[in-house]
């Protein structure tokens, strides 16, 4: 997860917010949704659309057109996958005010739609000052966004000396018994087995690893 | 790999539409490829894939799109899964695709070029997967396109030798038609030149087509908008048999 604040949009990109994805070219946009961030893509967002009521995003635009973008909500306030209170109730944080959540609504996958190349870089940054400035016009506590990959979520944070990455479960809340995974996993069923291997090979093969530890009351505010 | 065309995949799209290419480039290039009913292509420096996608509706057998430009391929893949047409996109231009294609299309390839030897590879490259007796079509700059800063800019673009006007000197494109303000960076090769990268590459003498009027409708419907162009087009057709 990703929780940003604030700075000026410029290199002379253009964000522009759109209140809903048909205004947006869905072939321009399809070509910046990786091949992992099927949440995102065009069609996806048009299906909430249709079901749920208008998607809104924020685009940014350069001088040969679309270069990034992504889809913006409110959140939830009920406890649950998308509530803040919940996810963080022991780091210290302003969870109980509203934030700007950047992703498809309920997505447990997020990923920032954006131009390839030389370009990315600056249109990432440019998209993350877009989002933050929105979100103070909108006097909220700052910018969202969950289920992030961790790779790409360390992407974005790199652009801003504020922003904060939080490695978080894609589970609302997971009880850990005293000898570790292991047990864990002996209590699940078959399939919530399958599944966890799953996820740790996925999350192996980006060169990262699994330490157990006693978890730290001295958490850094945010 | 990264490239200047990452970010114009849209642009590119939307350039379809511009009167030079919907009036003049696009029409002509059809004309020279002929009928593709059956035929094999090889869309070299596909881009954003419109070109694949138009051979393949005219009934092209198998369309393979090659580009470097992640930004470009991505486009084309995405529309393909779209609309699955039944086109490869590839970023690999492996021998397993040698010999194996009646015609080869090459739009603004040859202008990237950076140096003689690129331009006598390039050349090669698009030799390679023909089988004897295909068809390689390629645009480069026209050797004779006009360097007045203004000429072309009423289509919507801006060429002018960025340095020495010299063979393989630098030519700046500006994309000026609003709402877009792209530069792109190619090169000139002048007549000798490209046709001696040809001949190098294995190809036959190298036929150069001149740009029809097709379309008169569309063509006289603006007062002859088109036709300062289609006097002096910043590109030419090479029509190269192997």
């Amino acid at each position: 997860m990703i929780v940003a604040r604030s700075q000026d949009v410029r290199d002379g990109l253009r964000a522009v917010v759109v209140p809903s994805v048909s205004m947006v070219d869905r072939h321009a946009w399809d070509a910046l949704v990786a091949d992992s961030d099927f949440y995102d893509c065009h069609g996806w967002l048009a299906a909430l659309e249709y079901a749920l009521g208008p998607v809104e995003l924020l685009t940014l635009h350069g001088p040969a057109g679309l270069l990034g973008g992504c889809a913006l909500w409110n959140g939830e306030r009920t406890p649950g996958l998308f509530c803040l209170p919940d996810y963080f109730a022991d780091v210290p944080g302003p969870w109980e005010r509203k934030f700007l959540w950047i992703g498809a609504r309920r997505s447990t996958h997020n990923e920032i739609p954006c131009t390839l190349g030389h370009g990315r870089d600056r249109a990432l940054r440019g998209l993350l000052d877009a989002a933050e400035q929105l979100a103070v016009r909108r006097d909220l506590a700052g910018v969202v966004i969950p289920y992030m990959p961790l790779e790409k979520a360390s992407e974005l944070a790199s652009f801003r000396e504020d922003a904060r990455v939080i490695l978080h479960s894609a589970e609302a809340s997971l009880a850990v018994p005293p000898h570790g995974l292991m047990e864990a996993m002996q209590a699940a069923s078959k399939h919530d087995r399958w599944r966890t291997r799953r996820e740790l090979a996925a999350f192996a093969e980006h060169g990262d690893r699994v330490r157990w530890t006693t978890r730290s009351n001295a958490w850094p505010p945010i | 790999m990264e490239s200047q065309f990452d970010e114009l995949a849209s642009l590119y799209e939307d350039m379809a539409q511009w009167p030079f290419r919907k009036h003049m480039e696009i029409p002509n290039v059809f004309a020279v490829l002929g009928d593709l009913a059956g035929r094999d292509v090889l869309d070299f420096g596909c881009g954003n894939g419109m070109y694949s996608r138009w051979m393949k509706a005219r009934g092209a057998r198998r369309v393979v799109g090659y580009d470097v430009s992640d930004g470009m391929l991505q486009y084309a893949r995405r529309r393909e899964e779209k609309e699955r047409l039944g086109i490869e996109h590839t970023s690999d231009l492996s021998a397993g695709l040698d010999g194996r294609f009646d015609l080869v299309l090459a739009v603004y390839v040859l202008p990237y070029a950076t140096t003689r030897e690129e331009l006598g590879a390039m050349c090669a490259s698009m030799a390679r997967p023909l089988r004897p007796g295909g068809r390689l079509v390629a645009l480069p700059i026209h050797p004779d396109y006009v360097r007045e800063t203004s000429y072309y800019e009423q289509y919507g673009f801006r060429m002018t030798p960025d340095g020495p006007d010299v063979d393989g000197g630098k030519v700046r494109l500006d994309l000026c038609k609003p709402p877009y303000d792209a530069t792109v960076t190619a090169y000139y090769w002048n007549k000798d030149s490209l046709e001696s990268a040809m001949q190098g590459a294995g190809f036959r003498p190298v036929q150069w087509v001149s740009h029809g009027l097709l379309g008169r409708e569309e063509n006289d419907e603006a007062g002859g908008f088109m036709r300062p162009y289609w006097q002096k087009p910043h590109a030419a057709i090479m029509n190269c048999q192997r």
